[in-house]
């Protein structure tokens, strides 16, 4: 009996400590967390609800403060703060290019010892400079496709000439509505083009390899779709495109992964929703190529700044927040994109048709020097789709510029 | 609980109201509590005659010191420096990038600052002018010569739409007052405001600028994806935006003059011209000097407009020197070169700096106020 007691005494002993060790491991915080994020309005939404559910689970009372940053001036603000040694936020979401320029500022983490790395099999080559890993994926993708407006154009034009031929048909029928469009003077839109010729930013040696064959027919191909074949607006930016095609006033247009959730929502896109939104891959040029869109995903990264309780924090987040299945099914699927994770299946058919194009597209390096080729390109696109300058000057003259770029 | 995503709730502004309000009321009282030792200390222990006048002064003096005089100082120390992306870590305090630099401010980058500004230099030799930003056409004489042009055509067209406008408005005309306010209004309302409006108004298939010139049979125009109509577009907004400011100045001038000198001038035969050439232009010489020298810096400096329309573009064939700057600093390329950008930023305050001394001392405008 007593023997009997003394056992039953320690198997309880041994049971309210586990259970305290299990209580000790999982309620963490409460953490008071600064998330500055490229995403739009519609994601971070969605992230600040998955913050509330994993607080509710894990750390009670935890609060997240998600401040909305365009791309631009997410990268700047960072490297600003960095600067004044204050002010960073304790992680950030943003596209892998900005990851080049903050590592070599010197301002970010390194992930490897944080996180299982072995999570993520798909897109981490984008987040890692010389083999460290500086950002965790959210998602697969950021990459740019075709989309369309099935209720103009039945079925996605598998070629340019196609795509002409369904844009001016649109035109035709109803000359208010616009064909097609896309951000003509976003380097980001060009590239696709130049890879689809053949044409990459750096040759094998890392060389910028941008004065050649494949950058002048690219040069010349969106010149010609402006000027030629008079197929998009005489202006159009990324607003111009978007904006008219959730009104239904413009039929096909170019657009990433990102813009898939708000298309599906018919209150932010009367004319589009599940029912008249299509994409596919980009059209094939004649000889049967197709321009490849750069693929990355978006990433979420850790200032140096970010310690003790706040990094830890921030670690059991951003790991739930990424791993977790259904946390991912809610934030990358909930959200028109791909998950950067295995095991999720990507069942709906207007992400099946995204992961279609994912694959056709090329992965962007988190090269610094992909910068320059940035800033290179934009005023020369400028010159080309203003009709002003040639598409040889062009491809030379970003050669040129973008190597004076490095110089510094 | 999420405190918010970014936009602007009435949530936020309720919070961040009670955030800023009891911070506001700590400053005053701090201020005011600053203000009385201030008196006292220089009253009582020091027995100043105008102890007054220099308490009221210091908060001025403090906030021109703090905002101004050490930014100066700051940005000249940064002109000695070779701050830019790449050293990083040389200069963050929090940075983990090793720094490669053996000192952190020096004549030599001093130097190096402020001739790339000029010059593209190679293996220590000077090879081309330098590009300030990343094409051909964004050498320093490149972008003064367009930033002079700029200046002219804007304070040119300031002046004498003002002038006008003023010389209309001094005259008896029925709803003067109604006029005057509608005026104003471009003065009045918020830059950016009508910086992005005006964008939209030169969008070359939904801007009322070519919808207008369409009703005189005029093909649309790509107003902002050309250099040469952006840089069109970018002085008629300006043009409107300054015009009210000289039209207020010169209308307050005109009103100043005695009606007398004109009644006299009449008896004596002088015509209309004469009258305004020998009475009014003299008159509103004291007005006139200062506001043009004011618009010139201005206009010089005008940074805000060109960033919201065109940010320089297309084709940076609308940047002007601070643009320039500003892109060369904070814009779209990951460089930063902010060492570069004080050199550059130096040399532009170096040329208003001297063409204010100038234009004032030869045109006599603040002699009336020197001489008293």
């Amino acid at each position: 009996m007593k023997i009997k007691f003394v056992v039953l005494m320690v198997v309880a002993l041994l049971a309210l400590g586990s259970l305290s060790a299990v209580v000790a491991q999982d309620a963490m915080g409460p953490y008071t967390l600064v998330m500055w994020s490229q995403d739009g309005d519609t994601n971070n939404a969605v992230i600040a609800g998955l913050f509330e559910q994993w607080a509710a689970e894990f750390a009670p009372g935890s609060t997240l403060e998600i401040v909305q940053k365009e791309t631009e001036t997410l990268r700047n603000d960072l490297q600003t703060a960095g600067l004044a040694g204050s002010g960073l936020p304790d992680f950030f979401l943003g596209p892998n290019d900005a990851i080049g320029p903050l590592s070599d500022a010197g301002l970010l983490q390194p992930l490897d010892e944080l996180f299982d790395m072995s999570m993520y099999p798909f897109n981490l080559g984008a987040a890692q400079i010389a083999g460290v890993t500086l950002g965790v994926p959210t998602n697969a993708g950021n990459h740019l496709m075709l989309m369309y407006n099935k209720s103009l154009v039945e079925t996605a034009p598998d070629t340019w000439a196609d795509l002409i031929a369904a844009a001016n048909a649109v035109e035709e029928a109803d000359p208010e509505i616009q064909g097609f469009a896309y951000n003509l003077n976003e380097p980001f839109w060009f590239l696709p083009f130049v890879h689809g010729f053949g044409g990459s930013t750096f040759d094998e040696e890392g060389n910028f390899s941008m004065d050649t064959e494949a950058w002048v027919n690219a040069y010349q191909f969106v010149h010609d779709l402006k000027f030629v074949e008079e197929v998009v607006p005489a202006e159009c930016d990324y607003n111009c495109a978007s904006d008219a095609f959730k009104a239904g006033t413009t039929a096909i247009i170019l657009n990433g992964d990102w813009a898939i959730g708000e298309y599906l929502d018919t209150e932010v896109s009367p004319a589009l929703g599940p029912d008249n939104l299509g994409v596919a891959p980009w059209p094939a040029y004649e000889d049967g190529n197709r321009p490849q869109p750069f693929t990355a995903g978006k990433f979420i990264s850790i200032p140096v700044t970010t310690a003790d309780a706040q990094l830890e924090g921030t670690v059991a987040f951003v790991t739930w927040l990424t791993t977790d299945a259904a946390a991912v099914e809610v934030h990358a699927l909930g959200t028109g994109r791909l998950p950067a994770i295995a095991g999720i299946p990507v069942e709906d058919p207007i992400l099946q048709a995204s992961q279609a194009a994912l694959e056709t597209g090329v992965g962007m390096p988190a090269n610094p020097a992909l910068r320059c080729m940035w800033d290179s390109v934009r005023p020369n696109l400028e010159g080309v789709m203003s009709d002003a300058l040639d598409a040889a000057t062009a491809a030379s003259e970003s050669q040129i510029s973008a190597e004076l770029c490095l110089e510094g | 609980m999420v405190q918010g995503i970014g936009g602007l709730t009435g949530e936020t502004l309720f919070a961040t109201l009670g955030q800023i309000v009891p911070l506001i009321i700590v400053v005053v009282i701090f201020i005011l509590a600053l203000e009385f030792a201030l008196y006292n200390l220089l009253s009582k222990v020091f027995k100043l005659q105008n102890a007054l006048a220099y308490t009221l002064l210091s908060p001025a003096a403090v906030a021109i010191l703090v905002f101004m005089i050490y930014p100066l100082l700051f940005n000249v120390l940064l002109a000695f420096s070779d701050l830019k992306r790449d050293t990083f870590g040389c200069y963050s305090p929090v940075s983990v990038a090793t720094c490669q630099l053996d000192h952190l401010y020096g004549l030599d980058y001093a130097i190096d600052n402020f001739t790339k500004v000029f010059f593209r230099i190679r293996d220590g030799q000077i090879v081309d002018w330098g590009r300030l930003l990343t094409t051909a056409g964004s050498t320093f004489p490149a972008l003064l010569g367009r930033t002079v042009l700029w200046t002219f055509f804007n304070v040119i067209f300031h002046f004498s739409g003002g002038l006008a406008l003023a010389l209309i408005l001094n005259q008896k005309i029925r709803l003067k007052g109604i006029y005057r306010s509608l005026i104003v209004i471009p003065w009045a309302l918020p830059g950016v405001i009508t910086f992005l409006t005006w964008k939209q108004e030169f969008h070359a298939q939904y801007g009322f600028v070519n919808i207008l010139l369409g009703g005189f049979g005029i093909a649309p125009i790509s107003w902002l994806d050309n250099p040469i109509y952006a840089f069109v577009a970018i002085v008629f907004v300006n043009v409107w935006l300054g015009i009210p400011f000289y039209m207020v100045m010169l209308l307050g001038g005109l009103q100043s003059i005695s009606p007398e000198y004109y009644e006299a001038a009449q008896m004596d035969g002088a015509g209309a011209w004469q009258q305004f050439r020998f009475i009014t232009m003299p008159l509103l010489r004291p007005i006139l000097i200062p506001a043009v020298t004011l618009d010139v810096i201005w206009t010089f400096n005008k940074l805000d407009l060109i960033v919201v329309m065109t940010n320089g573009g297309p084709q940076e064939g609308t940047n002007i020197l601070v643009s320039a700057l500003y892109n060369a600093a904070f814009g779209t390329s990951a460089t930063q070169r902010l060492g570069f950008a004080s050199a550059f930023s130096i040399i532009i305050f170096v040329i208003l700096f001297i063409f204010a001394i100038v234009w004032i001392t030869t045109s006599g405008g603040l002699k009336e106020i020197y001489e008293k």
